[in-house]
């Protein structure tokens, strides 16, 4: 049973990580962002209860706070700052990136498919689910253009990769989970003053225009 | 003998809870708008108000505009003939399966889109094209998710795949599962005409799809619309709670039995219907070029959930 729900949680979180590629606004992706983490949050109390270890739980709870109230808070702000520009821009249309997405999860799920994993595992499918989050968030960092879109692509393969570190190995030391996650909140903070310096300097949060940046 | 009491038993509670399951939502918006909202029988009403009102035909209407009402709500009623609710022992259980049910239903597209066009009107037409649209865009995410299940239960009969899915429970194969629920979730919300694809209590002429087919519609024939499209909701809403939600007395026939599985059959319903109020609160109606990226969306994922089966 405990089983069931940590699967589906982390299905449910590639779900999203799927539905931020067919997102045409930043507040909209941003918001996405936010639901993914609290799915997040809740596979690793499922993790934790079906283990039993208390450090899961303290994980899960810092996840919360951290990941579904401050990094969305932040981003809102900047959002709020910037005004206009609200829409997301990508080299590649919504249709087509769904459609290589698609190619993606069978690949995460196929090269997962050979790789044999020993000791006890609660839930064996959350190992390519979370590959498969990693992928897409690079696919979105590459797909588009703009700074906060580009924060979020890292911010999900973020997510992909504390779902494989809790779901395969009961969670990292205690330490290095707090370490990781202060890490990610100071790397937001700085990629989002950086995204609104970007914004003042060439008025517009496309990163594609720096290249007609000149002395 | 007994079979067929249980066939027709099915039909009618379907028939019979579909207006109020329309009300339930409504009400449910209401609530959360902050309204007082209609009473929970207020669809029952109309529906009978409407059929005490006469017809009004345009002049230049052919006979499709006679007889296309008629043959959208007897598209329905032999779909849900088809649809095992508590029992599998459904009126044609023994010739048709899951697929037939889903191209039924599609006769009955076929045929309001028909009498769109035949009003000769300027909305018809339009509200015809993008009916179509989204009907054939949603069609190819259904027929895979109702796959995954046929491949997972190794038959198309929908009263065998129901059986097994209560017997198996929900644990074996989650993933799949979650992705085919929001699939379906999606799918259903695009064929019933729901909010973020379309919505039926506005007439504005920008945003109408099932409206614009049915404009000129009036008295009976409009009863007799409104009476289908609440039946195909509540079809839609019974497929999922079966399908996702597997708890009851499928297989026993004893009466007590029964009675108890029909009661949980209703709360299952009323609860399926809770995210479909929800998401019409929360979220505004698409542009209609957003529908097709939308529903490209619930195709994927329909496709993973085969796919993470078979894997």
């Amino acid at each position: 049973m405990i089983r069931f729900f940590v699967e589906f949680f982390g299905a449910m979180s590639l779900f999203l990580a799927i539905t931020q590629l067919s997102s045409n606004r930043l507040n909209l992706s941003v918001k996405i962002y936010q639901v993914q983490s609290l799915f997040l949050t809740l596979s690793i109390f499922s993790i934790g209860i079906a283990t039993g270890e208390f450090e899961l739980f303290l994980s899960s709870f810092l996840n919360l706070l951290i990941k579904v109230v401050l990094i969305p808070y932040f981003l809102f702000r900047i959002l709020e700052k910037v005004k206009i520009d609200r829409e997301v821009s990508m080299y590649l249309n919504i249709t087509n990136s769904l459609l290589l997405s698609i190619l993606i999860v069978i690949f995460s799920f196929y090269i997962t498919n050979k790789i044999h994993i020993s000791g006890e595992v609660i839930a064996h499918q959350i190992f390519p689910l979370s590959i498969g989050i990693i992928l897409i968030g690079s696919f979105i960092m590459v797909v588009r253009k703009k700074a906060i879109t580009q924060i979020i692509g890292f911010l999900t393969i973020e997510n992909g990769i504390l779902l494989a570190g809790t779901s395969l190995t009961k969670g990292m030391p205690m330490i290095v989970e707090i370490g990781v996650f202060f890490d990610v909140f100071i790397g937001v903070l700085m990629a989002g003053v950086l995204a609104f310096q970007i914004r003042t300097t060439v008025d517009s949060m496309d990163t594609s225009k720096l290249t007609s940046l000149k002395e | 003998m007994k079979n067929i009491i249980l066939g027709f038993l099915q039909v009618f509670i379907v028939v019979a809870i579909s207006p109020f399951i329309k009300t339930f939502i409504h009400k449910i918006k209401c609530i959360l708008r902050g309204q007082k909202g209609p009473s929970l029988f207020q669809a029952y009403k109309d529906l009978y108000k409407l059929f005490n009102k006469e017809v009004v035909i345009s002049k230049d209407a052919s006979f499709i505009s006679r007889i296309a009402p008629y043959m959208v709500l007897i598209s329905t009623l032999w779909a849900v003939t088809f649809l095992p609710v508590f029992s599998k022992y459904t009126l044609l259980s023994f010739s048709g399966d899951i697929i037939a049910l889903v191209y039924i239903l599609a006769f009955g597209i076929f045929f309001i889109a028909l009498y769109g066009l035949d009003q000769g009107s300027a909305f018809g037409g339009l509200g015809s094209s993008r009916e179509v649209t989204i009907a054939a865009l949603a069609e190819s995410s259904l027929m895979l998710i109702i796959f995954t299940f046929a491949l997972q239960t190794g038959s198309t009969n929908i009263g065998e795949i129901f059986e097994k899915v209560h017997e198996i429970g929900l644990s074996s194969v989650p993933v799949s599962f979650a992705f085919a629920l929001i699939s379906l979730l999606l799918v259903s919300l695009a064929e019933n005409a729901r909010i973020p694809f379309d919505n039926p209590e506005t007439h504005l002429e920008l945003t109408m799809v099932h409206e614009a087919m049915i404009l000129e519609t009036s008295g009976r024939h409009l009863a007799l619309f409104e009476l289908s499209s609440y039946i195909k909701l509540a079809i839609y809403l019974t497929v999922a709670s079966n399908l996702f939600f597997p708890i009851g007395f499928y297989k026993e026939t004893s009466i007590l039995l029964l009675a108890l599985s029909i009661v949980i059959f209703l709360i299952k319903v009323l609860l399926f219907s809770i995210p479909v109020a929800l998401i019409e609160m929360s979220i505004a109606k698409f542009r209609f070029f957003r529908v097709p990226e939308i529903l490209t969306l619930a195709f994927i994922l329909s496709l993973i959930s085969l796919i993470v089966y078979h894997v």
